[in-house]
Order: structure tokens, then C-alpha cells, then sequence
């Protein structure tokens, strides 16, 4: 028996091995660039133990069993494909990249999700849109590039911060900036200067800046309740969840990234009066204020010339002075690899812009390592951590006379730079007082700002399917001010220097706890469970200092200032605690639902509504899985989606806001007093929003994908300052009261037009509409602030301004409607009326790529139309006389004959006829379409690369800002921040050019 | 390997258990979502001892500081809106309303003053409170709190409500001429949801003489040049009197602001300064008639926006003396250094306000800034001078015309030494009034004496020929409208007739 059973496991083996055997062989490449492909996993089919992989040139060779019917060829990122052998000894295949993009994953609240799973409306932002930037921060590429997301710049300091809107204005008085979360922790943004600081030297400076933007992997702008819901009590302006890259499996890849540019001033529609012109306007000036007080023409003009001559024979371009050619410098190293134990990203970068004004710049040092390791097949554990440095030199805020920007167009271009003697000309005229050059020279006004965040965190499964992870980060964040006034400058001069010093420190923690299970049960039900805790506990302290008197201009630490003035310190904190729950289910790939709950304590609601819940549900229906569609070939994909929720925005509430209050500092007799400060509101809490959102997502002809949105967003309990009867010693008090209703649609689209193996075309595009009105507000009644008014049934942003009735062509003078649309002279009689509104119809952008053999080139639009923008700045430089500097050339054209036609008022010194007073004369239409991008970019072919040992090289171009198309008179129609432009900053138009090696 | 699956095993219930150590730190309790503010303090610790108690009663004064109070908004109304001041020829717009009797309820010139008194009363309110409820051995501070509210309440009931011995059912329905009519509403307790009505102009002027005869008898009498004492209390009892007699009041009430004014003069630790310090006390930090000024230093001062920045050449200017008022000062007074036309600097030496008397403007110079700084000035809220006029004057209505004109006199003498009374005055009552005029003008005085005595307001000077010049008794503007502001937000308030 025993003999019989060798036996036949001998003829077993030999069967086998007498079976016919065949070679096989080929080389796999690259559909996407014809380059060959190493590593891909080549196997028979029903038998993986038979095969290989590609060696570094693609190639592969495998014995094989007659029998074997087809090879499967698979490698991540790319479409398995499975290739009948039919009798072939060589089998070539060009692989196609997995474009699948219902599987494709999205990061959300807590984890990930596949895009067909997520039920909730989210717009992703991958890396590519935002690595050869020049930018000093991510936020500066998102515009145009994310449905119903607007970005105002505010200035183009280099580092200053953006404001984000994410479907609109959801709140009067409480922020309306999304939440960002870095990797799970929650972070400081915004502008993080400090807010003691005088508004005439206060910088703008970005804490979003100090993250590097090459570090992010994929931004998620999540937008409503079904995403948002689970961040609570913040999460009713969105959510902006940043993903920074992580390890990759495999050998060490190294990428070396270089990039260096100029930068010119870009869009800007103002030019100022040359000398001659000045003195021309100088001269009609004198001469028509005279006239009109009575004085003989001859005599006026004679007086006229006198003055236009005493201005002197100077002829200085001031703009040309203040704005000069910037510079951008980008170099970084970022290195990837890994076992299938231990992966790690790391970077190191520096970033170097000058900016386009004189005396500004910003230098970012930043490193990041981030590593995750499997310790087991049950534990694993990571950290991302990432520090920077950055270094910037800020032109002081705009509007102020010693702002340059602001003093390169008022200072008169008869003014001087420099005395005969070659010193500096410190007596700019009309109390300008400040030399914009002189100052930058003697002035400073830095920053620095120093930040960590880090987070770490274990998982560890308990049983198979169960998750429980732990995760504690950290936002630590520095800023140190500097504030230099020389004694040399007029400013100065008064404290015979002043040095002012801020210092801010940010620190915050917190910790996430979440288990999570997931079961699928009879193949078709699939169960997804999260259940979390979170603590976060933030941490603010100021210390600002300030002295006066120094011997001598170069030096410039307080310690060498005589008289001490001011130290102060100041601290302030707030705590959040929350419980979170989702539960995801879907039954087989058809039908989907999701409900979320989150409960959030915070210190800073009152005593009686300590805590807040918020819930959503959302459900989706992939049509296209049901039988009756999946039969249809041209659609790929068509599914429904629909979430209803609740989330809240705590940001309005001041960190003490519900608690009462004494106050210090009511001295008298240079003794300390207190007084009652804040009146207790135990009943304080949060604004509330009401999400509703509809969905619709395909994909037909495998070409055109689009996302179909509708959304109606209602918010409540919005915080008000109530006023109350002031013998109680207070006059008012904030309470929630108050809704607003934001709706609108967003479409966003792709097109495949062109997906031939060299040449690709694919264009994306989204349009967002949106309109906002506010529901109801404390008794019903207007709120005017200035220059807008909030009122039940209109915009929240609808401006409140005398109408303009343009320029009396008979006598030069302005004219204005009254209400009831009769026109009035005067502007005491011209009444306030609403004249626009500064939310947008619509607004989106439209990116088209080109690629043929390595050459891509891509061109960005983005717009925004149907707002208005009040140009503040535009009653100065356009004025009629009345104010003081320099004027935009515009003003020749001003009024000077009876039965003239202009838009422009008689330029009379002095004038006294308000025409340059705030009315809808300087609220303007603000739409635009800019070319805000091209790339054009060239991937060295393989074969050239390898031969340098380099794994590949592109090289690039690209232009920033490069046109725009618009009706707006003002400086830059992006700039005006809640449709308000003053002075500020100019953005820059950017080229740049780079190289990345990869190796 | 059995070995390191147990120390594997362990290493893992280590992790649940900081895990779970941590899920219970950071939850669970309140405590974690409580903070304590670090700039202030909670209602309930502010005032928990009598140091606290002392500093929130420091607030109270601070309140008083305010421009838009008795740092300057209180001593322009009552100056410029009767006939001791006038609009500078060039001005900045401050105040015009008030001189062109141009009183609406929203640009209402009472709103700071209605704003800070009420403020500075829950602040006095919170320290009494504070004292009550923690038992606290503190009278001086609650006599001190005392008299502050019952300052506070009686500027309230002068500015709002029409005078207490008016009896017109149109003007002041349910007055009786004995303050039957809507005052001010009382507030004696503090209580931020408060929608108070008004009480009658008696019930407040009850309360203002219980709050002061109660802050007599608690507070010491050392001379405390910038805070009440008892003679504070005691010289402000007696202008609360004369001012509830003026017009036709009870002998009574007239009899005991004689002797509340009599007393502070003869118990009091204050005397009269004399004609050869007269001038330069303006500039002193104090002096020997102080009896509660409000002090300033070069730290709280308020700039451009002090009293001093109103009056001076060198500051707006806005407010200049009106002729009227110069035309009374004989030659030879000093006090006619106290008006200047020319000097634009902060000379200490007072220039004679004009030889021949033609200057477009004379500016007053009652405040000329302490150490070379415009609107670094103590200002008199309380001075000896005003309880010899007091008493002056009550003794005039009482008929004691004798004692009247001795106490005019010791004012009148020492302005100008040796001058007849007759160069103030036809009359011993014009006599009285002119030199009470003079003495107390831009200390916040006149239109309150005008009011009181139910006179008119008469400018014989006026800046140009569109300024009103006539207010007779009586007329609705004769108390300010209450705030829309306070309209607004106070479904129990009552505006005042006409606004």
C-alpha cells in the first residue's frame, strides 16, 4: 500500500512535469507616456503561484502551463488588465492608468471614503493644482479651482492672509471662514497679527502660510451637512480638510524641485498725474475755486500760475518708486519610500518672495517628515509633523499715508525724493509726511512667525474589523512683530524712535479617539461605524511692548530705548469637548445611507446651553447599478444624492462672551478701578444651520462627468447686538437672534475630448450660483453698517449709499436722486438707497490641459460676475479737488465747459460740493474673467533621463494673474474683501520657471 | 517567541488603558469646558473684599471723567446753551445744535450724559450692593457711593425733567409745583434686564437727599480735594435744595440750603481763596475752596476732547465767551483774567482778556492746562464760592436781604477788593445773580440757575444773526429729550413733550 502510494505520487509529479510547458515573454509600458513600466505583478490566471514581475525596463519572461488560458497584469494606479494568451509567446501591454473615479478615494471627517460611498458634497483639490504655484499659501490657489468658493485676497503682501467663503455669507456678525483641519487636527487660520496694534503699521499675516503647499496631497472642501455635521459647532462655513502626502511603498524616490520668477505689477487701473499734468490740474484747481468765489478770470489765472510755479520743477514717479520687480525662488527636496512595514514622507523647502513693493518680502523655511508603521498585523502607528520658519518684511497696512502703496499715488509728482544735498526729502507736502522711500530705509516692520504642528497617533485592531485609534496633535504657533519707527523719519521723529514689539503665541492640543467597525454581511449589506471623543483645548497669549527715545537709528531693540512705554500682556483660552458618531451603510453598491451626530461642549457658550447636537443624514442611489440603466452603454455613471443636517459656528462668540463680567482699568487718580464690563447671557450659544442638498453626479460616453448641486442653507440664532435700556449702565447686548438664507446650484464638469495614446485634451470646469437674503433680524429692524445695510429680503451684502445722478453738465457740479427719484443738487438731499450688492450671481473657473509625448499645457480661468464693489479708494483718486495728493490721470477729463458730458466733476480746490462723498458713484460693478494661469510644462523622455541615473526631469513654465477682463475702475477686482477696496496691495503678475528632478 | 507575545500583549493593554485613561480625562466632566477669563473678573469674585469694594468705587468716579460728561459735556450745555458761551466765529461743528436750541431726540446732546451716569450708577450700585450683602466695615466707601448716585440722579432729573416747581400740564403733565411730573427713573438696585420708568421729579429728589443726609453720617470730614468727604455731600445737599425751591418752592427748602451752605462754610476745612492766588489756583492741582474737583493727570486726560481742548485757542476753540457775560465783569476784577483774545500758547500768566474789548473772540481760559498741556486740569465740581452764592441767595428769597448781601460780598470783594456792589447790579437780586453768573460761568452752573429760578434765557450777543436769541419760561426745551437710543430699547420709557 505504502509502495502504491509513492508510485502514484511519482506519476503525479511526472504527469506534471511531463505536462507541456511554454516560455512567455513581453514588455509592459505606460499608455499615458509609452514608457516602460518595472514591477508590474504578471500572473496566470487561475494560478497565481505561477508568476513574476517586470524588470526595470518592463520587460518580464515566464514559463508557463500550456493549459494557461490568460496572464493578469496588475500594478497600482493602473487598470488590471487580463490578456488571453491564445497561443502567443510574446505578449506586449501598454497599461492604461485606473481612472475609476467611483472608486477614487475622498478624505472626509475622520477618514476616507470611497467618492460612490460618500453621500455628501465635497469638492477635491489634488496636488497638481497646486505644486508649481508661486504661492506663498494653498488658500492663494484654490480660487476658481472648487465650486461655490470665493476667495478675496486683500492685499499681494507676500504671507498675507485670504478670506474664504464657501456657498456664500452665512453669518452678520460671526466669522464666516471654514474650519481647516491639517491631518485631523483642527488649526489656527486666518490672519494671525495681532489686532492691538495701531491699523496704521498693522500687517496682514497668513497662518495658512506657514504650511508649504507642495507638502498637500489633496485639499477637501467639504460643503454640506453630510460632511460637515460631524465637525459640530464649526462647521456651519465648511470645512477645509487638508491631507499632507504620505510614504509610498518601495525604493527611495527623491525629488528635487526648483522654481524661480518675477513678478510685475499685475492688473492695477490707476495711473497717476506726471508733474506736468499735477501742475495742470494744480492750475485749473486754484484757478476755477477763485472764478467761482467771484474772482476776475485774469486775476484767478494769474494767482493760478503763481501757485502752479512755487510747486517747483521737480518730476517724480512716484509708482515707479514704491512698486518695483519681485522675485520668487522656490527650491525643495521631498523624499518618499518604504517597506511594507515602515513608509515615510519627508520634505524640506525654502521659499523665497519679494514682493512688488518696496520693502516687502517673505522667506519660508519648512520641513516635514511624516511616517506610519505597522508593528503589527494589529498595531500600527504614525506622526506627521511638520515645522517652519518664515521671515517677513510687511509694507504697512493700506490707507495710511506711511503705506507706500498708498503714498505712490498721493504723493504729488512735483514732491522731490531727495534734497540737493542727496538726502532724503522728508517735507512731502499736504501732510503726507511721509517719504515712501526714506521710510522704507530707515523703518521697519517684520514678522516672524515660527509654527509646529504635529500629530501622532496608534491604532490597534481589536478584533478583526474593529479599529480603535488614537490620535493627539499639536498647533503651536508663534508670532513675533517688530515694529521700528527711526528717529530719522517724520513719524519717528516725535519719539525720537519708537520701537514696538508684538509678541503671540498660539497653542493648542488635541485628541481624537475613534473606533471604528465595518462588516459587510451576505455580500450586500455593508456596514461602516464610527464612534469618537475629541477634546481640543486652545491657548492664546500676547505680550506687546513698546519704547521710545534711542540714541541712535541703527540700533533697535527696546533695551536701547531710554523711556519704556508700554508692557502688556494679555491671555485668553477656550476648550471644546465633543462625541461623534456615523454610521454608513449601503446595500450592494446601490443604495446608500449615512447619519452622523456630533455633540459639542464649548467654554464659550453659556451656562444654560452648555452643550449642542448636531446631526445630518444623507442617502445616495447609483442608478446606473440598477439593471435597468446598466444596460445602457453610454452612461457610466448616474447617481443621486441627497443630505439633510444641522451644524453650528461658534467663531462669533468671543471667548468670554456669556459670563459677567468686571472690567480693569477705569482708573481715576491714578488709582485702579473696576467697572461692570459684560452683562452674563447664560443663554449664548452658537449660530445654527440648516443644510438641505440635492446631488447629482455622471459620467456618459466615458468622456463627460459632471456634479449637479442644489443646496438651500438657512442659518439661525444669528448673534445680534441686542441694545438694551441703557439706565442698566450697559447699551447693548449680544444675543441670538436673527436668519439668513443662502441657495444656489453648482455644476462642476470634466471632458475626455481628445484620449489618444500622445495627444490628451481634457477640460474642467464649475460654476457656482448663489444668492443670499436675509430672513429676519432683532424686531425687524435695519442694521446700517456702514457701507451696507442688512435688511429683511435682501442680500446680506447690499450697499446702503446715496444714489448718483453724475455730473451736471451745465455747471460741473455732482447730482444725486432723492428717494423718490427725483435729482437734488445737494448731497444732504440725496437719500440713502440700496445701489448692489456685493455677493456675486455666479462665479467659477475653466481649466483646460492639452498633453501630447511629455508636453502639457494648461490654462487656467477663473470669474466672478454680478457683484459690486465700493472703490473707497476711487473718491481719492478721482476726486474733485477737495482732497489732498496726487489724482488718477482720469481727472483731465473732469468738467470745464458749460454743456460738457463727463463723469468727472469740475476740479475746483477746495472744492466743497461732496461730489467725492460716499454715494453709489463709487460702487462699481466688480465682475471679472482673469486668465489667472498658464502652465506649460515637459517631461523628458525616460530614455534621455535614465541615462543621467535620474528617474525623471519636467521642466516648466507658468504665468500668474495674466490678464483680466473687466469693467471695474479700481486697483484689482480679487483685492476687495467683503466688496471693499481701499488701498491695498497689489497682486502680482508672476512668471516663473522651474526644473524637477526626480531620482 | 512565547516570551515576546506576552510582552506584545501587555505593550497592547498598556495602550487601551492610556487610551482609555485619556478618553477620561478628556471628557466626562464640565470641568474641562469651564474658563476663567484672565483680564477680568467674574461678577461673583470682582468684589470680595474692601480693597475690591475701593476699586470699584474708583470706577464710579472714573465714569464721571468722560467727555461726554463732566469732563466737558456737562459745563458746554450748561454754558452754552444759556448765554454765558457762544459758537466761535470758526468752529468745528461741535456743540452747534446745542447753541441753536436745536434739541432732536436722535443727535440729542443728553445721550452721553444719560449713557455715563447711568453706567456710573450701577458701578455705585454694584460696590453698595457689595457692601450690603458681604457685610463689609467700609461706611466711608458706601458714603462715597452714596453721594456719587445721589450726584448721578439729580444731574439726571436736571437735565430730563423740567423743573421741580414748574406746575404746567402741558410741558409736565402732572406737575404740581411740587415735582409731580415725570423725573428720571430711579435706579437703586443693579439689574441688567431693567426696563424702568420714570419716577416723578419728587421721588427722585426724596431719594437724592436720603442718599446724601445717609452719606453725611458716613463719611469723615477730612478735606479730600478729588473724592466726596461729608462736606461734598453736605455743599451738594445744599444746591439740591436751592434748586428745589427756586421758582417758587418752600421756604423751608430754601432755609436748608442756607444752612447746609452755612455749615460747610463755617464747620468746613475750606476757605476762600484770595484775590492774590485767584488766577493762578485755575492752574493749581488744588486749592483752599476745593472741595470735590474732578481730577485729571497726564495720563487720563482727554486730549483734544477735554473741557479745556473746547475752550482753548490752542485746542478747537469751539466755545468762546459771549460777550454778555464780559460786559458784566467790571474793570479792575480779576476775574477778567480769566478771558483771553490773543495768546495762543500755555502761558500760565492770564492775559487781560482784551484792553479795548474788540476781538472777534475771547476764548476762557479757566483751564489752561497743568504743566504746559492743554486739557491736564482739575475741574471744580464742588468749590466753597458756590455755598457763600447759595447762601446769598436763599437768603434773598427768604427776605434776609441784610445776611444776602454780606455773603455776595465776600465774593464780590475778593474778586475785585474794594468794589461797590452796585457795579454788579441795579438791583441786590440782579446783584446776586450776575455774580453768581461770573463767579461759576464754564462750571456747568447756568442754564441749571436759569431753569430752576423759571427765568429766560436772553443773549443780547449772539455769533450770527441765525442763532436764536430768546428762550422764555416756559418751553419743552427746557429738559432734553430723553435718548432715542433709550426709546428704543425701553419699552417703559415716556418722552419728554414735543420731542
Amino acid at each position: 500500500m505504502k509502495k502504491l502510494t509513492i508510485f502514484l505520487a511519482f506519476l503525479l509529479f511526472v504527469g506534471f512535469t511531463v505536462q507541456a510547458q511554454m516560455q512567455i515573454s513581453g514588455t509592459v509600458t505606460s499608455a499615458e507616456d509609452g514608457l516602460s513600466i518595472p514591477g508590474v505583478s504578471v500572473v496566470v490566471k487561475d494560478n497565481i503561484t505561477i508568476g513574476t514581475t517586470t524588470d526595470i525596463d518592463g520587460k518580464y519572461s515566464l514559463t508557463i502551463p500550456s493549459s494557461a488560458q490568460s496572464l493578469v497584469f496588475t500594478f497600482v494606479g493602473m487598470k488590471a488588465a487580463e490578456i488571453a494568451i491564445n497561443g502567443r509567446s510574446v505578449i506586449d501591454l501598454m497599461m492604461e492608468a485606473e481612472v475609476l473615479e467611483m472608486d477614487e478615494v475622498v478624505v472626509v471627517a475622520y477618514g476616507t471614503a470611497k467618492k460612490a460611498s460618500f453621500t455628501g458634497s465635497a469638492s477635491v483639490v489634488k496636488t497638481e493644482k497646486l505644486e508649481a504655484k508661486p504661492v506663498a499659501s494653498f488658500d492663494q490657489a484654490l480660487q476658481g479651482n472648487v465650486a461655490g468658493l470665493q476667495i478675496s485676497s486683500g492685499s499681494g503682501q507676500p504671507g498675507s492672509a485670504t478670506s474664504v467663503r464657501i456657498r456664500g455669507t452665512g453669518s452678520i456678525s460671526a466669522g464666516n471662514e471654514p474650519l481647516y483641519v491639517i491631518d485631523g487636527v483642527p488649526v489656527i487660520s486666518g490672519d494671525i497679527a495681532d489686532n492691538t496694534r495701531p491699523n496704521d503699521n498693522r500687517p496682514s499675516v497668513s497662518a495658512m502660510a506657514s504650511l508649504n503647499p507642495d507638502d498637500i496631497a489633496s485639499i477637501s472642501v467639504l460643503k454640506d451637512a453630510a460632511a460637515t455635521s460631524i465637525y459640530g459647532s464649526r462647521a456651519s462655513n465648511g470645512v477645509v480638510l487638508i491631507t499632507t502626502k504620505q510614504g509610498k511603498e518601495g525604493e527611495t524616490q527623491f525629488m528635487l524641485k526648483t522654481q524661480y520668477g518675477i513678478s510685475t505689477l499685475g492688473t492695477y487701473n490707476y495711473e497717476a498725474l506726471n508733474a506736468d499734468e499735477y501742475r495742470e490740474m494744480k492750475y485749473r484747481g486754484t484757478s476755477n475755486a477763485l472764478v467761482l468765489a467771484g474772482v476776475e478770470e485774469e486775476a484767478a489765472n494769474a494767482a493760478a500760475y503763481a501757485e502752479m510755479m512755487s510747486l517747483g520743477d521737480a518730476n517724480v514717479d512716484w509708482i515707479d518708486e514704491a512698486f518695483r520687480t519681485g522675485t520668487t525662488q522656490k527650491i525643495a527636496l521631498e523624499a518618499t519610500g518604504g517597506t511594507e512595514k515602515t513608509k515615510f514622507f519627508s520634505s524640506l523647502s525654502y521659499f523665497d518672495q519679494e514682493g512688488i513693493v518696496l520693502g516687502s518680502f517673505m522667506k519660508r523655511y519648512a520641513g516635514r517628515l511624516n511616517l506610519d508603521h505597522k508593528a503589527s498585523d494589529r498595531i500600527s502607528f504614525g506622526a506627521n509633523v511638520t515645522g517652519s520658519f518664515i521671515d517677513q518684511d510687511n509694507v504697512s497696512g493700506g490707507g495710511y499715508y506711511n503705506d507706500p502703496v498708498t503714498g505712490a499715488y498721493f504723493i504729488a509728482p512735483t514732491t522731490p525724493i531727495y534734497n540737493e544735498d542727496g538726502s532724503f526729502n522728508s517735507i512731502i507736502p499736504e501732510n503726507l509726511n511721509n517719504n515712501l522711500v526714506a521710510n522704507n530705509e530707515w523703518n521697519t516692520n517684520l514678522s516672524n512667525t515660527s509654527r509646529v504642528i504635529a500629530n501622532g497617533y496608534g491604532q490597534f485592531s481589536i478584533i478583526e474589523n474593529l479599529n480603535w485609534r488614537t490620535a493627539l496633535g499639536v498647533d503651536y504657533l508663534e508670532l513675533e512683530e517688530d515694529d521700528y519707527l527711526s528717529p530719522l523719519s517724520n513719524d519717528g521723529a516725535t519719539y525720537n524712535g519708537l520701537g514696538q514689539k508684538y509678541y503671540t503665541r498660539n497653542s493648542n492640543w488635541i485628541i481624537t479617539n475613534t473606533l471604528n467597525y465595518s462588516k459587510v454581511i451576505a455580500d450586500v449589506h455593508d456596514f461602516n461605524i464610527l464612534l469618537g471623543q475629541e477634546a481640543q483645548d486652545f491657548f492664546l497669549s500676547t505680550a506687546d511692548l513698546s519704547a521710545k527715545e534711542y540714541p541712535s537709528e541703527k540700533l533697535q531693540t527696546l533695551q536701547n530705548a531710554a523711556e519704556p512705554l508700554t508692557a502688556s500682556t494679555f491671555e485668553t483660552a477656550n476648550s471644546l469637548a465633543s462625541y461623534f458618531g456615523r454610521l454608513e451603510y449601503n446595500y450592494s453598491g446601490k443604495y446608500y445611507l449615512s447619519g452622523s451626530y456630533r455633540r459639542d461642549g464649548s467654554s464659550k457658550f453659556g451656562a444654560n446651553n452648555k452643550w449642542a447636537n448636531f446631526w445630518s443624514v444623507g442617502g445616495s442611489w447609483r442608478i446606473s447599478e440598477e439593471s435597468f440603466i446598466s444596460n445602457i452603454e453610454m452612461i457610466n455613471n448616474l447617481t443621486l444624492r441627497a443630505s439633510y443636517g444641522t451644524s453650528g459656528n461658534q467663531s462669533g462668540i468671543s471667548n468670554f462672551a456669556a459670563l459677567g463680567l468686571y472690567g480693569f482699568g477705569s482708573d481715576y487718580n491714578t488709582k485702579p478701578g473696576s467697572a461692570p464690563a459684560q452683562i452674563a447671557n447664560p443663554d449664548l450659544q452658537w449660530e445654527k444651520a440648516k443644510n438641505l442638498n440635492i446631488g447629482l453626479d455622471f459620467r456618459i460616453y466615458d468622456m463627460f462627468s459632471a456634479t449637479i448641486g442644489w443646496y438651500n442653507n438657512i442659518t439661525s440664532d444669528l448673534l445680534q447686538l441686542v441694545p438694551i435700556s441703557r439706565t442698566t449702565g450697559f447699551e447693548s447686548q449680544w444675543r441670538n437672534i436673527g436668519e439668513m438664507q443662502n441657495t444656489g446650484w453648482e455644476f462642476e464638469l470634466t471632458a475626455d475630448i481628445i484620449k489618444g495614446k500622445d495627444l490628451k485634451w481634457f477640460i474642467e470646469g464649475n460654476i457656482a450660483y448663489n444668492k443670499n437674503e436675509i430672513l429676519s433680524l432683532s424686531e425687524g429692524e435695519d442694521i446700517v453698517s456702514y457701507p451696507f445695510i442688512r435688511r429683511e429680503g435682501e442680500s446680506f451684502g447690499s450697499f446702503w449709499a446715496p444714489k448718483w445722478a453724475g455730473v451736471n453738465p451745465a455747471n460741473g457740479m455732482p447730482l444725486w436722486y432723492d428717494e423718490d427719484g427725483n435729482i437734488v443738487d445737494t448731497y444732504a438731499e440725496a437719500d440713502y438707497q440700496i445701489v448692489g450688492k456685493s455677493d456675486p450671481d455666479f462665479m467659477g473657473g475653466l481649466t483646460s490641459t492639452w498633453s501630447y509625448k511629455g508636453i502639457n499645457l494648461s490654462v487656467f480661468f477663473n470669474f466672478v460676475q454680478g457683484n459690486d464693489i465700493y472703490n473707497n479708494s476711487g473718491r481719492y483718486l478721482t476726486g474733485d479737488g477737495a482732497a489732498v495728493g496726487n489724482q488718477d490721470r482720469r481727472v483731465l477729463t473732469a468738467w470745464e465747459t458749460p454743456g460738457e458730458y463727463t463723469e468727472y466733476p469740475q476740479f475746483v480746490t477746495g472744492n466743497a460740493s461732496n461730489s467725492n462723498r460716499f454715494s453709489s458713484r463709487f460702487i462699481e460693478d466688480g465682475s471679472y474673467v482673469r486668465l489667472k494661469s498658464v502652465i506649460l510644462s515637459y517631461d523628458l523622455p525616460k530614455a534621455i533621463v535614465s541615462k543621467a541615473k535620474l528617474s525623471s526631469v519636467r521642466i516648466f513654465a507658468q504665468g500668474e494673474n495674466l490678464y483680466t477682463w473687466t469693467d471695474y475702475s479700481g486697483f484689482d477686482p480679487e483685492l476687495a474683501v467683503d466688496g471693499q477696496a481701499w488701498f491695498s496691495y497689489p497682486q502680482a503678475r508672476t512668471i516663473t520657471f522651474g526644473i524637477n528632478f526626480g531620482f | 517567541m512565547l516570551i515576546i507575545k506576552i510582552i506584545n500583549m501587555k505593550r497592547i493593554y498598556n495602550l487601551i488603558l492610556i487610551s482609555l485613561g485619556l478618553f477620561i480625562i478628556t471628557s466626562c466632566s464640565d470641568d474641562f469646558i469651564t474658563k476663567e477669563p484672565m483680564q477680568n473678573l467674574s461678577d461673583e469674585t470682582a468684589i470680595e473684599n474692601v480693597n475690591d469694594a475701593q476699586v470699584a468705587l474708583t470706577g464710579v468716579y472714573d465714569r464721571l471723567q468722560t467727555s461726554g460728561y463732566w469732563g466737558r459735556g456737562m459745563q458746554i450745555y450748561a454754558d452754552l446753551f444759556a448765554d454765558n458761551g457762544r459758537m466761535n466765529t470758526a468752529n468745528s461743528g461741535r456743540y452747534l445744535n446745542t447753541y441753536n436750541w436745536n434739541i432732536v431726540t436722535n443727535t440729542s446732546p443728553g445721550l452721553g450724559m444719560w449713557d455715563n451716569a447711568y453706567d456710573g450708577i450701577n458701578r455705585a450700585n454694584k460696590v453698595l450692593e457689595a457692601i450690603e450683602s458681604k457685610g463689609f466695615d467700609a461706611d466711608d466707601l458706601k458714603g462715597q457711593a452714596l453721594a456719587l448716585r445721589a450726584m448721578l440722579h439729580f444731574d439726571m432729573v436736571r437735565l430730563f425733567a423740567q423743573t421741580y416747581t414748574i406746575n404746567d400740564a402741558t410741558l409736565a403733565p402732572g406737575s404740581d409745583g411740587n415735582g409731580g411730573h415725570l423725573g428720571v427713573p430711579l435706579m437703586l438696585a443693579s439689574d441688567p434686564y431693567a426696563e424702568p420708568s420714570r419716577n416723578t421729579v419728587n421721588e427722585v429728589y426724596t431719594q437724592v437727599i436720603a442718599d446724601l443726609e445717609e452719606a453725611m453720617t458716613l463719611m469723615d470730614g477730612d478735606v479730600d480735594y478729588f473724592y466726596f468727604n461729608k462736606w461734598g455731600a453736605e455743599a451738594l445737599l445744599a444746591r439740591v435744595y436751592l434748586t428745589r425751591a427756586s421758582g417758587g418752592g418752600t421756604d423751608a427748602d430754601y432755609t436748608a440750603a442756607r444752612d447746609h451752605a452755612l455749615n460747610v462754610i463755617n464747620s468746613g476745612p475750606y476757605s476762600l481763596v484770595s484775590n492774590a492766588d485767584y488766577i493762578a489756583s485755575w492752574i493749581a492741582d488744588f486749592n483752599t475752596e476745593s472741595i470735590f474737583y474732578l481730577k485729571y493727570t497726564s495720563v487720563d486726560y482727554l486730549y483734544t476732547d477735554a473741557l479745556g481742548g473746547a475752550l482753548k485757542k490752542s485746542g478747537y476753540g469751539d466755545v468762546v465767551a459771549n460777550e454778555d457775560l464780559l460786559g458784566l465783569i467790571p474793570d479792575g476784577d480779576v476775574r477778567q483774567h480769566l478771558f483771553y483774545a490773543n495768546h495762543d500758547d500755555n502761558e500760565v500768566q492770564m492775559d487781560f482778556y482784551d484792553e479795548d474789548k474788540s476781538a472777534e473772540n475771547y476764548y476762557v481760559n479757566k483751564y489752561p492746562g497743568r504743566e504746559g498741556t492743554d486739557g491736564v486740569d482739575n475741574l471744580p465740581l464742588i468749590r466753597l464760592s458756590e455755598m457763600y452764592l447759595i447762601a446769598a441767595e436763599a437768603e434773598l428769597e427768604l427776605g434776609n436781604t441784610g445776611p444776602a448781601e454780606d455773603y455776595i460780598m465776600e465774593i464780590i470783594d475778593r474778586a475785585k477788593p474794594g468794589a461797590l456792589i452796585t457795579e454788579y447790579g441795579a438791583t441786590l437780586r440782579e446783584q446776586i445773580y450776575n455774580t453768581i453768573r461770573i463767579e461759576l460761568c464754564f462750571e456747568g452752573h447756568r442754564t441749571f440757575d436759569i431753569k430752576r429760578r423759571q427765568d429766560d434765557i436772553i443773549r443780547i450777543s449772539v455769533t450770527n444773526e441765525s442763532v436764536p436769541r430768546e428762550l422764555l419760561f416756559p418751553s419743552y426745551l427746557f429738559a432734553l429729550p430723553i435718548p432715542q437710543e433709550e426709546m428704543d430699547a425701553n419699552a417703559n420709557m415716556v418722552q419728554n413733550y414735543n420731542y
